[in-house]
């Protein structure tokens, strides 16, 4: 039998709100995540439990997903309610092997290294390490290598600095993505400066952190500042005076650039005290 | 009149009274039952000093004159109870929009983590109320004397840029030139530290009007330690620079600190040894007892005529011009040069004033209603027009480029090109280190005092000091990291959800970039604490 004109009405209505479904579904979930990147986490979790149920298990799971996160920025951050988080997220990783999967495995590692009482370091690398091989690891898996290269630089157990360098600097083989490389110099060139080692290769590194470029700001400014201190270090006046134009001319408020510029002249500065490895 | 009807008179009079507040409370612009429907952005200061207090209100005028849709209410709270009644708005979810804070108040460290918005995305674009000027296609930041590269405009451990700033600070000597043309038979301060010493040693002897000793320096705790914490700054500078380990052109405060803890340096230093030295100088030409004194008390010494100058920020050059009973004469605070006999051979000159940048910082509180709104009334207070108006009515001086800065305010200006250390020594490092030179600064700077007396018991107790105050540093550190965990696993989830917004991805890779460095910098507060000089083993 033929539909009636209203009710062939309703049937259209009904099928385009069905489809429109998943979609607000998403919207509703994505405002939810704004709210977490704002910093309220309260306003994220009411919003998060006022959601309507739904029957479609992967909506589900985003929503168990961002529970879980939502838990780690509750205040207060108790002993309990990181056990509540951490139970959420091996549920998440039992359960598939999506990019989820991934994230949830990623957030453990840093709940076990940063959030407990009593840091799991080692649990923290396992689980970083598992992140980069997770076939589905996405931008997670650029991340935990940069943290797993932090441990290794300041953390795990090795037998001197070096071997921390040396250890940081094999993940830069299998970094997927250049801000992920970029990162790690970085990290590598800064713990190298610390421990004393060779301002050298610290400055290959600073080199190669900033030929991959990205950076903005005081973090930006310090690269260039560092870049021109170690050029000049090295005898390197040409490549030192072109960092300090970009300096000048990107990051024009710094008020480092005066002092940069009397030691380029050539004119007295304040020394710089041997550290280590110092030419 | 029976006393019985003028009780009753009484009682109507009160409760007559009462109503109209309880009518004014709930139907003021934002309230309740108010029809007045517009959003209100209140904005909390501590600025009551003579000059910027009456500056915010016309900054609000002028911004409520252009913008009949939204309303700027000003609240002016004493420095003395800023904090205990932040911490209660914040807590009971009453705060204002708008707060001016700074990490230099007692207890408050953990404030900006947790409710304060960040404002990068805010600060990397234009400032619309710039339109005209020749700041107008300048990133906000970039439209501030300092690039907003300040410990509050950029929250190195938030990896954030989190404030706005209104003004620019110099600290400068000003003289009671009158009383200076008594005894020197000159108007003009002294312009070498030389000079200063000879108009100290003309003192001897000399009593003010009402027969007190005349002092070359006004007193009190704050003053005389914030000449102190200058000076021994500026002839640290050469150790500073020396122990520039990650060479960043000076090492910054944490790093210093922590260099001490590795054996960089310590306190037998002769920059440091000389630079204590000139601080007992600085001491013995100030009111004995000054450690016992308020501000006020320094203020009061200073127009009284009992000091010939008192070293002040420009904070107060509005309230000393209005009130001081004699003319003034503002000078910079002449260093010694490389012919003084004992620091002499570490200072290093001209010496910039930059790293003090620009003050009076604004936070946008992360609970305001109307955040926009906010955003747009901090982006007027500090665009041209707007910190223009803010300088004219303050008798401050500017924080924005482009701002005319009046004949009157020029000898304020900081100098900017210079040398300059990164660090400051006696009271950068943390609560427990600054006590401790409180505790035991008497020993340096009272007649029967010295260097050595003093060194004797500050040096051995430091290291313990500083540990405390590094390891409550690495707490701070790590809940600001925690914090960022949960917002930046949020911004990677909305590019799955929705897809790759280009801008989102760029904050998040820059917010990840500097988080690992400061991850990289807990870590090394903590090696340096577990290990000390045997960290590179």
């Amino acid at each position: 039998m033929p539909l009636c004109e209203p009710r062939r009405w309703l049937c259209r209505l009904l099928l385009a709100a069905a489809c429109c479904i998943p979609l607000r579904a998403e919207e509703d979930l994505a405002a939810v995540w704004r709210q977490v990147t704002a910093f309220f986490a309260k306003e994220a979790m009411w919003a998060l439990e006022a959601l309507p149920p739904t029957p479609e298990a992967a909506t589900q799971r985003e929503r168990d997903f961002c529970h879980a996160v939502i838990l780690l920025d509750l205040q207060p951050l108790t002993e309990a309610r990181l056990d509540e988080a951490e139970n959420r997220l091996l549920r998440l990783i039992a359960a598939g092997e999506d990019e989820i999967a991934a994230a949830a495995r990623y957030l453990m590692a840093r709940s076990r290294q940063l959030y407990r009482q009593r840091p799991d370091h080692a649990g923290a690398a396992r689980l970083y390490r598992e992140v980069m091989a997770h076939p589905r690891g996405g931008p997670w898996a650029e991340l935990a290598r940069v943290k797993l290269a932090l441990l290794e630089l300041y953390v795990l157990p090795a037998t001197n600095p070096s071997a921390r360098i040396a250890a940081a600097r094999t993940l830069l083989a299998g970094a997927g993505e250049d801000f992920t490389r970029r990162d790690l110099h970085r990290l590598i060139a800064r713990a190298t400066l610390f421990y004393d080692l060779d301002p050298a290769a610290a400055f290959a590194d600073l080199l190669a952190a900033e030929a991959i470029g990205g950076l903005q700001g005081e973090p930006h400014a310090d690269q260039l500042v560092q870049l021109t201190e170690l050029a000049w270090e090295f005898g390197r006046t040409a490549e030192a005076a072109r960092f300090y134009a970009r300096l000048v001319a990107e990051h024009p408020r710094d008020v480092r650039a005066w002092g940069l510029a009397e030691k380029l002249a050539g004119r007295p500065a304040p020394a710089r005290g041997r550290f280590g490895h110092a030419p | 009149m029976p006393r019985k009807r003028r009780l009753w008179v009484a009682l109507g009079l009160a409760l007559a009274a009462y109503v109209a507040v309880v009518v004014m409370v709930f139907t003021r612009p934002g309230a309740a039952l108010s029809t007045d429907k517009r959003p209100v952005i209140r904005i909390a200061h501590w600025q009551v000093e003579v000059g910027p207090r009456e500056a915010m209100e016309a900054l609000a005028a002028a911004y409520n004159a252009r913008n009949p849709d939204v309303r700027v209410e000003v609240l002016a709270v004493p420095g003395n109870v800023y904090v205990q009644w932040l911490r209660t708005q914040l807590t009971g979810g009453t705060a204002p929009d708008i707060i001016e804070f700074g990490f230099w108040l007692h207890g408050s460290r953990d404030i900006p983590a947790r409710y304060f918005a960040p404002i990068t995305d805010y600060v990397e674009q234009p400032n619309p109320y710039n339109r005209g000027t020749p700041q107008e296609h300048v990133r906000w930041r970039d439209t501030f004397l300092d690039g907003l590269n300040t410990n509050e405009g950029y929250i190195r451990d938030l990896n954030n840029y989190y404030a706005v700033t209104l003004c620019m600070l110099s600290m400068r000597l000003f003289y009671n030139a009158d009383l200076l043309e008594e005894i020197t038979g000159s108007r003009e301060p002294p312009r070498t530290y030389a000079e200063l010493q000879a108009l100290g040693a003309a003192l001897q002897g000399r009593t003010s009007p009402r027969g007190a000793a005349l002092a070359l320096f006004a007193g009190s705790n704050f003053n005389t330690n914030v000449t102190m914490e200058v000076l021994l700054a500026r002839t640290a500078l050469s150790l500073n620079h020396a122990r520039d380990r990650f060479r960043e052109h000076g090492a910054v405060t944490r790093d210093f600190a922590l260099d001490y803890l590795r054996g960089g340096w310590d306190y037998r230093q002769p920059e440091l040894e000389s630079g204590f030295a000139l601080l007992r100088e600085i001491a013995l030409l100030t009111r004995p007892g000054f450690q016992q004194l308020e501000r006020d008390a320094a203020m009061q010494e200073f127009m009284r005529g009992e000091a010939v100058a008192i070293y002040t920020g420009t904070w107060d050059a509005t309230s000393l011009q209005k009130l001081s009973p004699f003319d003034l004469a503002v000078a910079e605070f002449p260093l010694p040069d490389r012919s003084h006999p004992a620091v002499g051979a570490h200072i290093w000159l001209p010496q910039s004033e930059g790293q003090v940048g620009t003050a009076a910082p604004f936070f946008l509180n992360n609970a305001s209603p109307h955040r926009e709104a906010a955003i747009d009334f901090m982006r007027f207070m500090t665009s041209v027009p707007g910190n223009q108006i803010f300088v004219e009515a303050s008798g401050w001086l500017p924080s924005v480029e482009g701002v005319e800065v009046p004949d009157h305010l020029r000898p304020h200006l900081p100098r900017r090109d210079g040398w300059m250390g990164r660090s400051a020594i006696l009271r950068a490092f943390g609560a427990e280190t600054s006590t401790l030179w409180q505790r035991l600064a008497h020993r340096l700077v009272s007649r029967e005092g010295g260097v050595e007396p003093f060194l004797t018991t500050f040096a051995p107790a430091f290291a313990d000091a500083l540990r405390t105050d590094l390891t409550r540093d690495a707490r701070n550190a790590l809940d600001s990291i925690r914090r960022q965990v949960p917002a930046l696993a949020g911004l990677a989830t909305l590019d799955r959800l929705e897809g790759v917004d280009p801008a989102r991805l760029a904050n998040r890779l820059e917010r990840e970039a500097s988080q690992h460095l400061t991850e990289a910098r807990y870590y090394e507060t903590l090696a340096v604490l577990d290990k000390g000089p045997a960290v590179t083993q």
